[in-house]
Order: C-alpha cells, then sequence, then structure tokens
C-alpha cells in the first residue's frame, strides 16, 4: 500500500513538469499550427537563471519564478517575431521544423556561454522530507508542485475568463473570424508564443528544487510533454494537463510494478491505447 | 539530354574519387611529429567530463613531449620520444559528441586523414565497441580503459584491440570482497541489488555481477535496468526501498547517478552500502554537484589519488592548471595512462609501423613504478588484456576519496554501516 | 445622406486571374444594397477587400471618409465593419454567448461591460435559449443568426452579410429577413450577397450586379430585374426555383 501510494504521489509529481511542458507545445500548436521543439530548451534556459539567481543572493529558487517566467515571456516574445513570424509566411515543412533548428541553436548557445557542467542548487532551502502516514513527500518537490498547479490555474483563468486569453482562444478555433470580430490576431500570436515560453520557463524554475541544470537537459522532457500533447488532444490546454499527468503517473507505476526497463514502452502502449479509442486525444481537437 | 548525362558523369566520378581518396591510408607526415588519435565527447551530456579528460591527456602528451627531469614518469624526462630522435607526439583530438556514429566516422577520419598511428581517448565501453570497426579494418591499434568484459574475453575477434586498465570482472570481485569484509567486521550483508544503465558498459556488468553474486553467496533482491538520461528515478528508488537490499550496485553515468543519490535522499532511504561501479562516480561532478550527499559511497577504481607513487603526486599538482581549478581524478587517470602506454611502445618499437607497434603493445616494456597507475607490472594474455592490473575500492570520508580496500593499499578503514539521511 | 462606403475602381488579381476588375459603387449611410451575380462572379471576393481580409490590387475604399484600402480585417472590424461568412465561421468550441463576447470585447476591456452587451445582441438575435450552448452543436440556420449575433456585438455601422438565405427553410428566411430589417432600422447599412431574387427585392434599397468580376449595373430592385441584360447574364438560369427547398 505504501509502494502504491508513493508511486501515485511521485507519478503525479513529476507529471506537472510534463504537464507544463504540454501546455506551451498546446497553445502554441492551437493558435499558430507550430509543433514547438524548443519548449524543453526554454525550461532549460529557466534552470540556468534560476540557478544563477539562487547562487548568487543564497534565496530560495521560488523567488525567481517571475524571473524566470518574464525572461522567457519576453524571450518568447522575441523569437516569435524575429524567427516564427517569418516562418509563417514560408511552406509549411519550415514552419514545422523552425522549432527544432531554434532548439539546437539554444543548447549550443547556452554550452558555449556556460559549459557542460551540471549544476544542482544546493541549498533550495528546503531539505528533508515529511512523512505523512506512509508517504515520504520530499520537502523540495512540494514548491515545484505548487508552482506547477499555481501556472495551470493562472492559464486556466487567463485563457477562459480575460479578453485577451478569449482572443487568443477564438484565433486558434478560426483565424478569419477573430481577425472580423476586431482581434488582432498578430498579437495573439506573438502572446501565445510569449505565454508559452513562460510556462516552460515557470517548469525549469520548478525543476531546478531536484534535477540537475545543463544544456540539454531540455530533451527528455520535450518528448514527454509532445506524448502528453497528442494524448490530451492537440491545441487542448486542458487536455495537455491532463495528458502531462497521465504521463507521469503510467511511467511511475510502470516502473513500479513491471520493470523500470520498460517505463518508455508503457508509456507508448497507453499512448496507442488512447488513440485508438479517441484518434483525436482526450479532450479532441484539432 | 547530354547535358544531364555528362553532369551526372561528372558527378559519379567526383563521388568514386573522393571515395578512393578516404580510403587510402596516408603513411607520409613529418618525420618528427607522431600523431595519437584522442577520441572523447566534447558536447553533448558527458562533455565537462570529457573535457576535464581531455586535458589530463593533454598533460601527459606535453610532459612526454618536454624535458622535466623532476617528474619521475615515463619519458617525462627527456624531450619528446628518445628513441626516434626526440619525436613529438601530437594528440589529435576528435568530439564523438557521445554519439557512436559520430565516433566512428572520427575515427575513420583520424587514421586516414590524419595519419593517426593509434587511436584511444576517453570511451565507453560501447564506443570502443563501434570504434573498433575502424581500427580492426584499418589494422591501427585501439587502446581502451572500458570496463565491459567482452572487449578482451576472446568472444570478439579483436586482433588490434588493447586494455591494459582493469575489465569488471576484477572490479566486481574486489566489490564482493569487500562485502565479505563488511560481514567480518561485523555489519551484516546478505542481500545486494544492482541498479544499472542499459548500454554497453551497464548491461555487461550485470552478468558479472549476477554471475559472482552466486559464487560469493550473496542473494540478489532486485536487479533493475534503466534508461541513460531519465527525466526520473522515481519508480526505480520506490522498488529500492521496498526490497531493501543491504549492499546496493550502481553502474551509471554521471547525470543519472546526480539524479538517484538526490532522489533516494528525497525519499529517505540508503542502503548499508553502496558501491558504485566507477562512471559517474568518479567524475568532478559527482562531487560538485551532490555536496555532502556522496559521504559514505563506495567506488571500486582503477586508481586512487593516495596511491604512493611520486609521479602521482606531480601529476595532482600540475593538472589544475590545466583544468582550472578540477582535481586530478580516477575517471582520468585510466584514459591518460593509455596515451602514456601508446607513447612509450611508440619509443620502445622504434617506429611507428603498425605491426612493430603492435609488437610492444603486446609486450610493453615499461618500468612500473614511473606510471602513475597501481600496477607492479603489466602482463598481456592472449586477448591483449594486461592481468596483472590491480583495482582498489575507495569510499568518500570527509568529502574525498579514501582507498579502503585491499588491505596492502589502504590508508584508512571503510564505514561499513553508512547511516541513514536523517542521522547524518 | 451622406456615403458609409465608397467603392473606387476595386480591382483584385490573383495572379493572371481577375476577381474583380474596376467595380465602382456606393452604400448611403442606413441604406440595404443587395449585390447579386451568377457564381464565381466575385461577390465574396469583394468582401474579402472590403472588410479588410483581401488587400485590392488597385482602386481605393473608402468608409465613413476613411481610406480603409489597405486596412487589415481587425482594425476594419474596430472601425464598424461587421461581416458574417457564407459557410459560418463559428468558434466551434466556445458556447454561444462566449462566441458573442468574443465580438463584444472589440471595444471594451470590461468584462460586465461586454456580458451586458453579449445579453443585448442575443435578444436582438432571438439567440438567448441557446446561450450556454457549444455553437458546434447549432444547425445552419442557428449558426447563421449566431454569425450575426456575433457581429453586431462589434456595433457595426455596416453590415456585409453573405448568403445568409442559403440553407434556410421558408420560415427560417422570414426570421433572417425580419433580424435583418430590425437591424437596419437602427440605422445599420447592410450589403448583402444574395442569390434569392425574392429576398433581394423586398429587402434592398438599391441592387449591385456582378458578372464575371465586373460591376453590369446599380439601380433599384425593379430597374435591376427588368434590364435585359442582366437577364440574360444572370436570371435565365430560372433562380426563383432555386430558391425554395
Amino acid at each position: 500500500m505504501a509502494t502504491l501510494l508513493q508511486a501515485l504521489y511521485e507519478g503525479i509529481i513529476n507529471g506537472t513538469i510534463y504537464a507544463l511542458i504540454a501546455m506551451g507545445i498546446a497553445l502554441v500548436w492551437g493558435v499558430m499550427g507550430i509543433l514547438s521543439f524548443s519548449q524543453g530548451e526554454f525550461l532549460m534556459i529557466a534552470m540556468f537563471v534560476a540557478y544563477f539567481f539562487s547562487t548568487a543572493t543564497g534565496l530560495p529558487p521560488v523567488l525567481a519564478l517571475p524571473l524566470c517566467m518574464g525572461i522567457l515571456f519576453v524571450l518568447g516574445l522575441g523569437i516569435y517575431k524575429t524567427i516564427i513570424y517569418k516562418a509563417l509566411q514560408g511552406p509549411t515543412l519550415s514552419q514545422r521544423l523552425i522549432t527544432f533548428a531554434l532548439s539546437l541553436v539554444l543548447v549550443n548557445g547556452m554550452l558555449m556561454l556556460f559549459g557542460g557542467t551540471f549544476k544542482t542548487i544546493q541549498h533550495t532551502g528546503m531539505e528533508g522530507s515529511i512523512n505523512l502516514g506512509p508517504l515520504v513527500i520530499a520537502k523540495n518537490r512540494i514548491i515545484p508542485f505548487i508552482i506547477a498547479v499555481c501556472v495551470f490555474a493562472f492559464m486556466l483563468w487567463f485563457l477562459n475568463k480575460t479578453r485577451q486569453g478569449k482572443a487568443i482562444r477564438a484565433t486558434s478555433m478560426d483565424k478569419t473570424a477573430a481577425e472580423h470580430v476586431g482581434i488582432n490576431t498578430e498579437k495573439s500570436y506573438a502572446l501565445a508564443f510569449g505565454l508559452s515560453a513562460a510556462v516552460a520557463g515557470a517548469a525549469g524554475c520548478a525543476l531546478s528544487y531536484y534535477y540537475y541544470c545543463y544544456p540539454s537537459v531540455g530533451g527528455n522532457f520535450q518528448l514527454f510533454g509532445f506524448i502528453a500533447v497528442v494524448m490530451g488532444g492537440f491545441g487542448s490546454v486542458e487536455g495537455a494537463i491532463v495528458g502531462g499527468l497521465i504521463m507521469g503517473l503510467v511511467d511511475s507505476l510502470t516502473g513500479v510494478y513491471f520493470n523500470t526497463a520498460f517505463k518508455y514502452l508503457g508509456v507508448c502502449l497507453i499512448f496507442m491505447l488512447i488513440l485508438q479509442f479517441k484518434p483525436k486525444g482526450l479532450f479532441g481537437g484539432k | 539530354m547530354n547535358l544531364k548525362k555528362a553532369i551526372s558523369v561528372v558527378m559519379i566520378g567526383t563521388m568514386i574519387g573522393t571515395l578512393a581518396a578516404g580510403t587510402a591510408t596516408t603513411t607520409t607526415y613529418a618525420a618528427d611529429t607522431i600523431k595519437i588519435g584522442w577520441l572523447a565527447p566534447l558536447t553533448g551530456t558527458a562533455a565537462e567530463n570529457g573535457q576535464q579528460v581531455t586535458w589530463a591527456a593533454e598533460m601527459i602528451v606535453d610532459l612526454i613531449n618536454e624535458e622535466h627531469g623532476d617528474i619521475n614518469m615515463l619519458l617525462a624526462a627527456d624531450a619528446g620520444l628518445p628513441n626516434l630522435d626526440g619525436a613529438q607526439i601530437q594528440l589529435v583530438e576528435a568530439d564523438t559528441k557521445g554519439d557512436t556514429t559520430v565516433a566512428t566516422s572520427e575515427a575513420r577520419r583520424l587514421i586516414s586523414e590524419e595519419g593517426c598511428v593509434a587511436l584511444t581517448g576517453q570511451l565507453t565501453s560501447g564506443m570502443s565497441k563501434a570504434i573498433s570497426v575502424i581500427t580492426e579494418q584499418y589494422e591501427v591499434p585501439l587502446v581502451t580503459a572500458g570496463s565491459a568484459v567482452t572487449l578482451t574475453d576472446g568472444s570478439e575477434d579483436y586482433d588490434w584491440l588493447f586494455r591494459y586498465n582493469l575489465t569488471d570482472d576484477t572490479y566486481i570481485d574486489d566489490s564482493y570482497k569487500l562485502m565479505d569484509e563488511a560481514n567480518a567486521a561485523g555489519t551484516e550483508i546478505k542481500t545486494v541489488a544492482f541498479l544499472s544503465e542499459d548500454s554497453e558498459f551497464g548491461a555487461n556488468i550485470v552478468t558479472v555481477e549476477e554471475k559472482k553474486a552466486e559464487e560469493y553467496g550473496y542473494e540478489v533482491v532486485e536487479n533493475m535496468t534503466y534508461a541513460a538520461n531519465s527525466t526520473s528515478l522515481s519508480s526505480e528508488v520506490i522498488k529500492l526501498k521496498e526490497a531493501n537490499p543491504d549492499c546496493l550496485m550502481v553502474a551509471g553515468y554521471a547525470t543519472d547517478v546526480i539524479l538517484l543519490i538526490n532522489t533516494m535522499s528525497d525519499q529517505d532511504w540508503f542502503p548499508k552500502m553502496l558501491i558504485g561501479q566507477r562512471g559517474g562516480f568518479v567524475t568532478a561532478d559527482f562531487f560538485s554537484a551532490l555536496g555532502d550527499k556522496v559521504e559514505y559511497i563506495f567506488s571500486t577504481g582503477g586508481w586512487a589519488a593516495d596511491i604512493q607513487k611520486d609521479c602521482i603526486q606531480s601529476l595532482q599538482e600540475l593538472y589544475p592548471d590545466y583544468s582550472k581549478g578540477i582535481a586530478f581524478n580516477e575517471g582520468m587517470s585510466k584514459d591518460c595512462a593509455d596515451v602514456l602506454l601508446i607513447a612509450s611502445c611508440i619509443n620502445q618499437a622504434g617506429s611507428t609501423d603498425s605491426a612493430a607497434l603492435a609488437e610492444a603493445l603486446k609486450a610493453p616494456d615499461a618500468d612500473c613504478s614511473k606510471i602513475f597507475m597501481p600496477w607492479t607490472s603489466i602482463e598481456m594474455n592472449e586477448y591483449n588484456q594486461n592481468t596483472a592490473a590491480t583495482g582498489v575500492v575507495m569510499q568518500v570520508q570527509g568529502g574525498e576519496y579514501k582507498t579502503v580496500y585491499p588491505e596492502d593499499v589502504k590508508t584508512v578503514d571503510a564505514i561499513f554501516d553508512a547511516p541513514t539521511w536523517s542521522e547524518r | 445622406m451622406s456615403k458609409i462606403l465608397e467603392l473606387n475602381a476595386i480591382t483584385k488579381k490573383f495572379g493572371g486571374l481577375v476577381a474583380n476588375e474596376n467595380v465602382t459603387f456606393d452604400v448611403e449611410q442606413g441604406e440595404i444594397v443587395g449585390v447579386v451575380g451568377p457564381n464565381g462572379a466575385g461577390k465574396t471576393t469583394l468582401f474579402n477587400s472590403i472588410s479588410g481580409a483581401f488587400l485590392p490590387t488597385s482602386g481605393t475604399i473608402t468608409f465613413n471618409g476613411q481610406d480603409i484600402t489597405s486596412l487589415p480585417a481587425h482594425q476594419c472590424a474596430k472601425i464598424g465593419i461587421g461581416r458574417t461568412f457564407q459557410i459560418p465561421q463559428s468558434l466551434n468550441e466556445m458556447t454561444v454567448w462566449e462566441n458573442v463576447i468574443v465580438g463584444a470585447l472589440c471595444h471594451t476591456d470590461n468584462m460586465s461591460e461586454a456580458m451586458k452587451k453579449v445579453n443585448e445582441v442575443l435578444e436582438l438575435c432571438g439567440m438567448e435559449k441557446f446561450r450556454d450552448m457549444l455553437a458546434g452543436k447549432l444547425n445552419v440556420a442557428q449558426k447563421k443568426r449566431l454569425e450575426i449575433a456575433r457581429a453586431m456585438a462589434t456595433d457595426p455601422k455596416l453590415l456585409l452579410l453573405d448568403e445568409t438565405m442559403a440553407g434556410l427553410t421558408a420560415t427560417e428566411r422570414k426570421e433572417a429577413v425580419d433580424l435583418i430589417r430590425k437591424i437596419n432600422s437602427m440605422g445599420v447599412a447592410i450589403l448583402t450577397i444574395e442569390h434569392n431574387m425574392d429576398v433581394v427585392m423586398s429587402v434592398s434599397n438599391r441592387v449591385v450586379v456582378l458578372v464575371s468580376g465586373r460591376l453590369l449595373m446599380v439601380g433599384s430592385p425593379e430597374e435591376v430585374t427588368s434590364n435585359p441584360e442582366v437577364i440574360s447574364a444572370y436570371l435565365g438560369g430560372g433562380s426563383k426555383d432555386e430558391s425554395d427547398e
């Protein structure tokens, strides 16, 4: 029983990070039809920001959250206005691949600037663990979880209850219709891209509590994020959140109850099963 | 139609020409420079360690090329190789990017375009196998410190692969013998578990670990493999916690080892003995990323900083100049020892001719007191393995590795029953 | 009465294909102008140029005295041009009220103000009972009314309606015509592309005839329907029969 509880708990905690990445991918895909291969790299840059902030000030990384999200938001906007905007005017294939090229540039750029050492934050201000009955809750996983949940709540609120959020959703459903009711779809595109980067930035800040930071760290998380997005239904931000959590759970449960060597196999099987019954993903979509 | 044909003929001709040029081995190079090819991951996830080991290799080459009468290491006293009129060694570096496909093509380039007379580097067992395809084809020696048993057990047909460092057979023997010592000292160690990464290194070491568990009489309670660079090792630790082995043997590279120890700390579990099988355990990142969480962890090793040979002290003093402060460690010792041995054998052969070099590599006539490894002699068997290589087991005490095994080399006693996380 | 819309020599080419050529006509404030012509005459293309979805190849468009030739669609919407589409483009994953509020937010940031507008517009278009329904689940007639509602939420001064009657039953048509009249009585000028000649006759103040991208004539409904050129070019196909299901 203790094992099951721990496995479920770990699954959800890990799942929140996948969900954050997935949200960014879903948003960008939904709004502009671009596959964002660079979410992992945005996460990585934020990890570096959190690492440097925490090491320089000695303060817990969570205080770097506004910095992480802010920097990544601005970076996302900048990248949209310079690279993505141009790509959208070109052939579909280059649109689909532009973020892949971007991710390579970011990884190698960071490698040049900061080297490949694995950096971990030594003092997050959250050491040790709490025992909640049979469950061992590591303190340095609590804050990341709270960060993730806050970001989920913020994004869902923003997209559904605010004017800009509705504009973004309208743009993703029908760009022409949106334009004809006064929505500046260019602005929606830029905002969506910036937000997706910021969300990955939050993931990076959260992850810096317990994972090591180095230029190629984004890769594996990116992969899980993609699968989560397809499971949840491309374009659906809610679906991405659910998809991410499912990924985390499947990863954890397969590892504990079957064989750790088959973790990824388990993930892929569940993925295929979901697509069998719901080809458009759990929450429908495009 | 005619133009099209002409163009295709030219293109095909060019391709054939390039192929031909590529496969011709160049044997002409400056008479006083001898090139040794060095392959290491200089970019990618293992880059940091790869770079550090490369600096160590560069240091050894500098010591060979320059006159260092004060350093008691092979070939240090004279400038260059004395038997070849002071010929200088040039280390030709290539980035494997941690990818076997890239490594293979780089190996080919080092031999056919650069004219390297031998290859070595910071190579995992998997890399070594991939590169050996090239070195066997071109009949150029490859010297590796990758520890998989299969590299020199005759199961594969390698004529040109040489290993002076230990195989996992010896490392695992040492591990179990250490566990025996623990029992003798009063700490009950009955059960063992294995956690290994899933490439050549991990896959091979598990076979050895399982086989010897039976020989030495230990019960295997959990045997897990995991994919390198995992996003999470939570489920692995959950299972380990459940199985609660007395001793855990881990084979993995730096990234995963760091994640593992952190996850174990998060889930508040640590076995009585944790024996790392080199890999990530002997990198600088292991210490810098984990801080004091590394205390009490064991690792097998082919080298230790506290072995009493003066060239070891000299290297430890010199290396930080090459590495901007990082200390010389076990991980790099083995690989740069290979560079030294190759140079020494070229000197011994008196030429760079492959056959002569291979003969020297099979029977090096080197004074082991001037080599910075713990070996007292080098004896190569028919599979080009040094059977006289000995290893040690170290334990982190006070923030650095101290040799705790074998009895005749150890500098401190091992602490067998590690305290739990909360007790520290 | 001043003109709300002036088209001057509008030409639109797609590569070698000339979709509109030299189209010139006006719309007065508060007028209802019907746009008729055979399929492929360039009617929707003309709408696209007016609404800002397309940039005309040459010519000028003036809206309330302002040159809007190169103004993009979202800004045209903001200055008072509303538009519906031949095949309704509803925001299918949003509910009816959410579709409309997207329009209402065109002129205000304030959610409660926007909600008030939504309620007004839903009442105007008779869509209150559908307010919480997912737009994707509506039938064709309802979707068309939703489009009108959404456009009305942007407070347009000119409403471009593209084949509103297509696919509607006789009753639905009557309801649509009533809605158009009601909207017009609020002071909104209407430009409507229509195949159904009964509707065009009864609703329009004037009619514009487009054939093969060019303006054939502009006149009152009676003038247009009795013009021999128009009859041969267009009405010869017996459109009166086409209009019933």
